[in-house]
């Protein structure tokens, strides 16, 4: 379960609000893909748009169902769970899925791929390697496609900051490099088994979102770009 | 040499220079939006289409104006503009 992801106890609930902070700014990214979608009609514009919004929908899995889940496992354990748990494993697969699909549809955008057989083919892929990390609850190979799948998209947002130069760049890049490491140390954290070590990813996933939303004030309030 | 603007550039620079000029002829929108004629005419369509752009008549004569929506649009194209830089896309 996601909540195997948590890390310490005491860090319970700050994890919450990076989750928070994660949800608000893809949703704000999604939003203006879409806008960027609805003006040019391109297919990559919308695959953006949906990358964010897939993001966004695991963070609210998170939001919504871990404390459901917290709560139903520390005050609730005599209880009948019923088909609770059978949502919150559903949801919990779905969280896994949409993480890996929103890297994949940043990969077909930075790859230039439109083709609908490919992305059907490279969604089924992705599909069957979730589903085998979450039956045979591998966690640690779950974290270790993401990083490779934002290792990509590090080196795409890297010649992108070559190319510009500009702190907006910078600032992207920063964020998927974080985010690559966030999921290296968790993967790290799984194969170890151990609990401290999952704090400094859920940190570099925060500087990563972070990082995302000083860019996006900067792009907000007109700041100069260099 | 100058880089190609895409499709995004372009419908842009279409709603900004109907919005600072107020109304304009299609041939204005051709060469001052160096555009093809055919080009001009499938963006034309487009943005009538979207509800960005109205064609108005006077005196037999075809002018376009943008609409609220297209002017919404020319405000936030800067943002969006910014965000697809930053993102490289």
């Amino acid at each position: 379960m996601i909540l195997d992801f948590r890390g310490p106890a005491w860090f319970f609930g700050t994890d919450i609000a990076i989750q928070v902070l994660g949800l608000v700014i893809s949703l704000i990214i999604a939003y203006y893909g879409y806008k960027l979608y609805k003006i040019t009609s391109k297919k990559l514009d919308l695959y953006f748009s949906i990358a964010f919004f897939l993001l966004g929908l695991e963070f609210i899995i998170y939001i919504l169902v871990i404390p459901a889940v917290f709560i139903y496992y520390n005050y609730f354990p005599t209880l009948q769970p019923g088909i609770l748990l059978t949502i919150a494993r559903s949801l919990n697969f779905i969280y896994m899925f949409a993480i890996s699909l929103a890297y994949i549809f940043l990969i077909l955008v930075y790859s230039g791929i439109e083709k609908k057989n490919v992305i059907a083919l490279i969604s089924s892929l992705i599909l069957a390697l979730t589903l085998y990390s979450y039956i045979t609850r591998s966690y640690f190979g779950f974290n270790l496609t993401s990083t490779l799948l934002t290792g990509f998209i590090v080196f795409h947002t890297y010649r992108n900051y070559l190319a510009k130069k500009t702190k907006n760049a910078f600032l992207v890049l920063l964020t998927f490099v974080l985010l690559t490491f966030s999921h290296f140390i968790l993967a790290y954290a799984f194969y170890t088994n151990i609990q401290l070590a999952f704090l400094p990813g859920h940190i570099s996933q925060f500087l990563g979102f972070a990082s995302l939303l000083i860019m996006l004030i900067r792009v907000k309030y007109g700041r100069k770009k260099k | 040499m100058a880089e190609r603007r895409n499709k995004f550039e372009i419908i842009c620079d279409i709603l900004a220079l109907i919005q600072r000029q107020g109304k304009i002829k299609p041939t204005h929108i051709l060469y001052k939006g160096n555009l093809s004629y055919d080009r001009m005419k499938s963006y034309i369509t487009e943005l009538e289409s979207k509800g960005m752009i109205q064609e108005i008549k006077e005196k037999d004569k075809s002018f376009y104006i943008i609409t609220e929506k297209g002017a919404r649009l020319v405000e936030e194209a800067k943002k969006i503009k910014e965000l697809r830089e930053a993102f490289g896309l």
